[in-house]
């Protein structure tokens, strides 16, 4: 190798070193730093369980601030319970409808959106939630701090949907998740867990909330 | 010519190779072994046999949506060893329902979901699942073929690919245009069916 040739390649080591060829590379921010666990707390593992069997292709945002921004609502509350939500017709004729459930979360602090919650409680939409009742959910999750960013859930008008007013009281609105969007602390407060897309990481409810700095690792 | 050629692959490989060894830690330990289902590790459960079969939800009939699912669904056929076919009418026993929604129904930033609609067994085999597209976020035929090749290939087992890597295929998850499995989800898809 020439010297001419040797300098090249040194200056693209250290160029493609800095940049770190691809964005795992970055370095983290020492005081912001989190673990993918893969042996999580007992509690994030029953709140993994009742999102089994669904699975997403998510576009991951890579902070809080950029999630907040996407999204009409944001808050942090607490899990009350899960009802029957809606009907959804697939299939066409002569099958039956699957049903999504409906999630109540009062609310501790609004980060977006608050003159939209004012009753102090969301309601929010987990499509097909299949194979998993209500009352199991209730039973794993009720109690559980959350974290939620939100827009509003389709209405009347959606094909294949029944019943748009079922799943929560009268003239309440209905909201919907996404998968990086919907995150629970899990119940040693030390793992933040987000269900839908089967990921646990060390760390605090708040750091995964706008102004914080944790976002998934997916996979 | 040819020498400097060759060093330049020898100098991309040597990059590659030094940029890796400089990876913190912290992101090291962020990359999953790949499992093969049921229900670890954001894999999908194991369908019920080879023969993969498939249906439109008539309520949310969108022909242009057919082509690429069909096409995800005809490579699954020709490179493993599962057996697919055109859509049928759907009923409990069709492995996968299909349909297609907005940001509205299926969440913020949500390309594709599967969901096991019915459980076989307590082990994780599916007999049908839902899955459901975004017609929001998936824009062109190739958006719309590789989040069909995601969600299918979680409809048969397969976990997400955890990093983008030279043998990256559509199980990882996001804004990419990878549309084919890689040889490893192959071999495990021809393991079990």
């Amino acid at each position: 190798m020439n010297s001419k040739f040797a300098t090249a390649t040194i200056s693209l080591i250290l160029m493609l070193g800095g940049t770190g060829c691809t964005q795992q590379a970055s370095v983290p921010d020492a005081s912001h730093s989190s673990t993918v666990l893969s042996d999580p707390s007992a509690s994030s593992r029953d709140v993994l369980s009742m999102f089994r069997g669904t699975s997403n292709d998510v576009d991951l945002v890579d902070d809080p601030d950029q999630l907040t921004a996407g999204n009409e609502v944001v808050i942090q509350g607490e899990i009350v319970g899960f009802a029957r939500g809606r009907e959804w017709q697939f299939g066409g004729a002569g099958t039956e409808p699957l049903l999504s459930t409906v999630m109540e979360v009062r609310v501790t602090k609004a980060f977006k959106g608050a003159d939209k919650v004012t009753g102090g409680t969301v309601y929010v939409e987990h499509f097909l939630a299949a194979g998993v009742t209500p009352g199991e959910l209730n039973t794993k999750l009720a109690g559980y701090q959350c974290g939620l960013y939100l827009i509003k859930a389709a209405g009347w008008g959606v094909p294949g949907l029944l019943d748009a007013t079922a799943g929560r009281p009268e003239g309440e609105p209905l909201w919907v998740t996404g998968a990086q969007t919907f995150v629970v602390q899990d119940k040693t407060e030390s793992e933040v867990v987000w269900p839908r897309l089967d990921t646990v990481q060390s760390g605090r409810l708040e750091d995964a909330m706008p102004g914080g700095w944790l976002s998934p690792e997916n996979g | 010519m040819g020498d400097s050629m060759k060093s330049v692959k020898i100098c991309v490989t040597l990059c590659v190779a030094l940029a890796a060894s400089a990876l913190p830690s912290q992101n090291l330990m962020t990359a999953r072994a790949d499992v093969f289902g049921p229900y670890s590790a954001d894999s999908g459960p194991f369908a019920d046999n080879y023969i993969h079969t498939w249906c439109e939800g008539l309520a949310n009939y969108i022909p242009i949506w057919r082509d690429s699912m069909q096409d995800a669904m005809d490579y699954l056929d020709a490179q493993t060893d599962m057996t697919t076919g055109s859509p049928q009418t759907c009923n409990n026993s069709t492995d996968i329902w299909y349909d297609v929604y907005g940001s509205d129904v299926l969440g913020f930033y949500v390309r594709g979901l599967s969901v096991c609609r019915i459980d076989l067994t307590s082990e994780g085999v599916c007999g049908s699942a839902v899955l459901a597209m975004n017609r929001d976020l998936l824009t062109t035929y190739m958006d719309r073929r590789k989040t069909s090749c995601h969600e299918i290939g979680h409809t048969v087992g397969l976990a997400h690919s955890s990093q983008v890597t030279s043998t990256s295929d559509c199980m990882i998850s996001g804004n990419y245009t990878f549309t084919f499995l890689n040889s490893h989800h192959k071999d495990h898809i021809n393991s079990r069916y």
